[in-house]
């Protein structure tokens, strides 16, 4: 079931990408973001898409591994294409199917809207291939230190974070084993109104839930056993060292977005 | 009738790294009414064989003949009935009880295969007696069980749906030793007196041996060996690739065979029945 | 009657004295007023049915749990909350499920936990992972996340990176009820070999045989006390403790039992070379022609 989904893994490599720290990784995903949303037209698709391709090219992992990505994603790009195509009614009329009309105007918002989707899974896809889930955690766990002055439990969520990488692929393999094991016993959801297949559905979720529970007890057992202390100080072992490459990484970004804003 | 595999081959799609087979053009003829034993190194393909008998898992090539009903590759239909005929048990069944008490999970089964209340109720009973459940247990929550006591709950909520065939997949891990024992011996009558095919796949030579008429070995998606035990303990070279163990049975007969003058062993020597073989060449 | 342990070196401190340990959870009893002594560099293996205490009695030492009364002493001091965590370094646990300790990301991860937590700098994290991972066999599997692991290669996983934390006391707790007989095999020699080199103090749980009859001292509880407490040889014998234990008498010491049954007389054992050798005496004291061992 996991390995149907390819946004979210790690891809390895040593790559610039591979090899920047985390933190600026993150840092530029928010100036990426901010670059996007400002696209508003073919031009300014086409720089964001440029810079995009630019990044992609750096992580010497093959488009397709990118196209895989965007792939699950398909229907919803697809959805929104015509949702702007069909509502927005600016621009010369191009064609006229029945009652709905396509306008130039609509084309290309919907054709924009696509493309800024495309590139936001795009630019995801960059962070989790080159990045490995632990490091994006410890970033994520590094911009939130500050927060803790704010009462914020940072070394909870932190750890919650992490913990939950850690398991993911565990309790994935659990959940198909209890599928399996139910399915031997008959479980079947087909040809089921919905209101029963919610109420089947339990035969899953209460298995993997208590199974979670006693998961999460044993395993606090064992991280106190090995002398965990929620709060105690402790000593890092991984390290994030931001070198002038991250630097100038992050500063690169102002290049698109100043290009952006100039064609808006 | 039998359990017949036809050059039976399955690969892992998802495991794009590792072409390998998981089941490497299998051909294995078994009779029924056995209680067989599956054995093998972990990653020979014990757990992908066991998913293809109830359907699981189908094979990319080759035919497999269970009773009356075939099973062919994908896109053909699974034949009707299948998953009720050949009950699956996995490691740590007990993770699969759901219901508020131990009763309504063995009814599980059986409604789900379209029983009749009555017919699944009765079921449910039967399978609840065969394995020492009484009605105490059977109103507790799974969570209030003893491990012995919610291994037997999940085998025979699997038992209530009425398998011919049984396939149950290290049915004694993390047992104690005494459980360990009543389970086989449970699992062996089951064959002996309801006429069940019963089929485990176990590391724990030690444990099956007297209890088992066949004993496979698998190694990298094939048979190495089909036959009986006392067979399979001259193959040592499948005993060390396969992580096993020669039974203490079987070495103690082995030492004492020449000096003694034993017979030749055609089955599992009892405790018992080598101290009288002992008593005999002794006097 | 529990047989005592005869102590040797009765001027060494005790690794961990327990003194009147009560526990109670809810109405019910767990632990009733037992008391044991251990010294340091024992290997003591304790037995017991499901609900006689023995995951309890090990979880006081390291301080998991707190007894309801009596007090516990590990290398001379008295274990109390504010000192658990200190206390905790020293006494390394392993538990059964190889899942359930795996907290790192990767082998090298968990590895770093335990020492993380005890703050050691980043250059000695790095040097007991190399050391430990080379003695446990791991060297090639750092990088791995513990959903490509099997259970035993996890379990090394979770004694490596225990042993990193060099503690001076090893707990398992039926750390391969889980696993294959392979590898509680490969776990006992592990175990052997640690024993003598490190001088460890090992607490092992286990319902096997084997696993039970390699420790140097043999503890049964039963019902929250101690059924009996002696060498392993000695007690594994003897049918009503096996019972009380809900251990299975090996197929050696029924053909003892057996043999009796037919007359013929050698005790009891559960040594199988043992009995072979008192059978070659039988026979070559019965037959002109001495029979040499087939084995």
């Amino acid at each position: 079931m996991k390995h149907k989904l390819m946004l979210g893994r790690y891809i390895e490599g040593q790559s610039l990408l591979h090899r920047l720290d985390p933190r600026s990784k993150l840092a530029s995903m928010l100036c990426f973001i901010a670059a996007v949303f400002l696209i508003n037209s073919y031009v300014t698709l086409f720089i964001g898409l440029v810079f995009t391709l630019i990044i992609i090219v750096l992580t010497k992992i093959p488009l397709s591994y990118y196209i895989r990505a965007i792939k699950p994603l398909i229907f919803l790009i697809a959805f929104i294409t015509l949702f702007h195509i069909f509502f927005h009614t600016e621009g010369a009329r191009m064609l006229k199917v029945g009652v709905f009309s396509i306008y130039s105007g609509g084309l290309e918002k919907g054709l924009v809207a696509a493309g800024r989707m495309t590139l936001f899974i795009a630019f995801a896809a960059v962070l989790s291939f080159t990045t490995q889930p632990d490091r994006i955690a410890n970033a994520l766990g590094s911009f939130l230190r500050p927060l803790k002055r704010l009462g914020v439990p940072v070394e909870r969520l932190t750890l919650m974070l992490s913990l939950s990488l850690r398991f993911i692929p565990t309790i994935f393999e659990e959940v198909e084993r209890i599928w399996k094991a139910q399915v031997s016993r008959g479980f079947s959801l087909a040809d089921q109104p919905l209101k029963e297949k919610a109420k089947r559905t339990i035969a899953l979720l209460v298995p993997v839930t208590s199974s979670a529970f006693r998961r999460a007890e044993s395993l606090a057992d064992a991280m106190e056993a090995r002398s965990y202390r929620l709060g105690a100080s402790r000593s890092q072992y991984r390290q994030m060292l931001w070198k002038r490459s991250d630097t100038l990484f992050v500063l690169s970004f102002t290049l698109p977005i100043c290009l952006i804003t100039l064609f808006n | 009738m039998g359990i017949t595999f036809e050059q039976v081959s399955y690969r892992y799609k998802e495991r794009a790294l590792k072409q390998h087979l998981a089941l490497d053009h299998i051909d294995l003829s078994l009779k029924t009414n056995q209680f067989i034993t599956i054995v093998g190194a972990p990653g020979s393909g014990k757990s992908t064989l066991l998913q293809h008998l109830n359907g699981l898992l189908r094979a990319d090539h080759g035919t497999i003949h269970l009773l009356d009903m075939i099973i062919s590759p994908s896109p053909a239909k699974l034949p009707k009935g299948l998953n009720q005929r050949v009950g699956l048990v996995f490691q740590y069944p007990e993770q699969q009880l759901f219901k508020e008490t131990i009763w309504e999970d063995l009814l599980y089964g059986p409604l789900n295969f379209n029983m009749s209340k009555a017919e699944a109720e009765l079921a449910a009973k039967k399978a609840a007696e065969f394995m020492g459940l009484d009605d105490l247990i059977l109103a507790k929550s799974p969570y209030q069980l003893s491990s012995g006591q919610i291994r037997k709950a999940a085998i025979a909520a699997v038992l209530a749906a009425g398998p011919e065939i049984i396939v149950l997949d290290e049915p004694t891990a993390s047992l104690d030793a005494s459980s360990r024992l009543e389970l086989m011996t449970l699992l062996h009558r089951q064959c002996q007196e309801q006429g069940r095919t019963v089929i485990v796949v176990t590391h724990a030579l030690e444990e099956v041996a007297p209890f088992t008429d066949q004993i496979i070995v698998m190694d990298e998606g094939t048979i190495a060996f089909v036959g009986k035990p006392h067979e399979l303990v001259n193959r040592t070279d499948l005993i060390d690739k396969a992580g096993l163990q020669i039974p203490a049975a079987y070495e103690l007969y082995a030492a004492l065979q020449k000096p003694l003058r034993l017979s030749k062993l055609d089955h599992y020597p009892s405790a018992a029945e080598l101290a009288a073989a002992i008593k005999a060449a002794i006097s | 009657m529990p047989l005592m342990y005869n102590q040797d070196d009765k001027h060494k401190p005790p690794a961990i004295q327990l003194n009147n340990i009560r526990f109670q959870r809810g109405s019910h009893t767990v632990l009733k007023q037992l008391s044991i002594s251990i010294p340091a560099g024992q290997w003591v293996a304790i037995a017991g049915c499901n609900g006689s205490g023995k995951s309890t009695l090990v979880r006081l030492i390291n301080g998991l749990l707190q007894a309801s009364s009596g007090e516990i002493i590990i290398h001379g001091q008295p274990l109390q909350q504010e000192h658990i965590y200190d206390v905790r370094s020293q006494i390394g646990y392993i538990f059964a499920s190889p899942d359930d300790q795996f907290i790192g990301l990767t082998v090298r991860d968990d590895i770093a936990f335990g020492l993380e937590n005890l703050c050691l700098p980043r250059e000695q994290i790095e040097q007991r992972i190399q050391t430990y991972a080379e003695q446990l066999h791991l060297t090639e599997l750092l990088d791995r996340h513990p959903a490509t692991l099997s259970g035993g290669q996890k379990q090394r996983a979770a004694l490596a990176a225990v042993l990193a934390m060099q503690p001076s006391v090893l707990i398992l707790d039926e750390a391969t009820s889980m696993l294959d007989s392979h590898f509680r095999d490969q776990l006992l020699q592990g175990l052997q070999a640690l024993h003598v080199e490190q001088q460890l103090t090992l607490i092992t749980i286990s319902h096997d045989i084997k696993e039970l009859s390699a420790a140097e001292r043999l503890i049964m509880l039963h019902d929250g006390v101690i059924l009996a407490d002696g060498k392993p040889e000695d007690l594994l014998i003897q049918q009503q403790l096996l019972k009380a234990c809900r251990l299975k008498a090996p197929y050696v010491l029924e053909l003892c039992q057996e043999l009796r049954l037919q007359g013929i007389d050698i005790g009891e054992s559960i040594n199988e070379q043992e009995v072979l050798n008192k059978l070659w005496a039988l026979l070559s004291s019965r037959s002109p022609i001495a029979i040499k061992s087939a084995r």
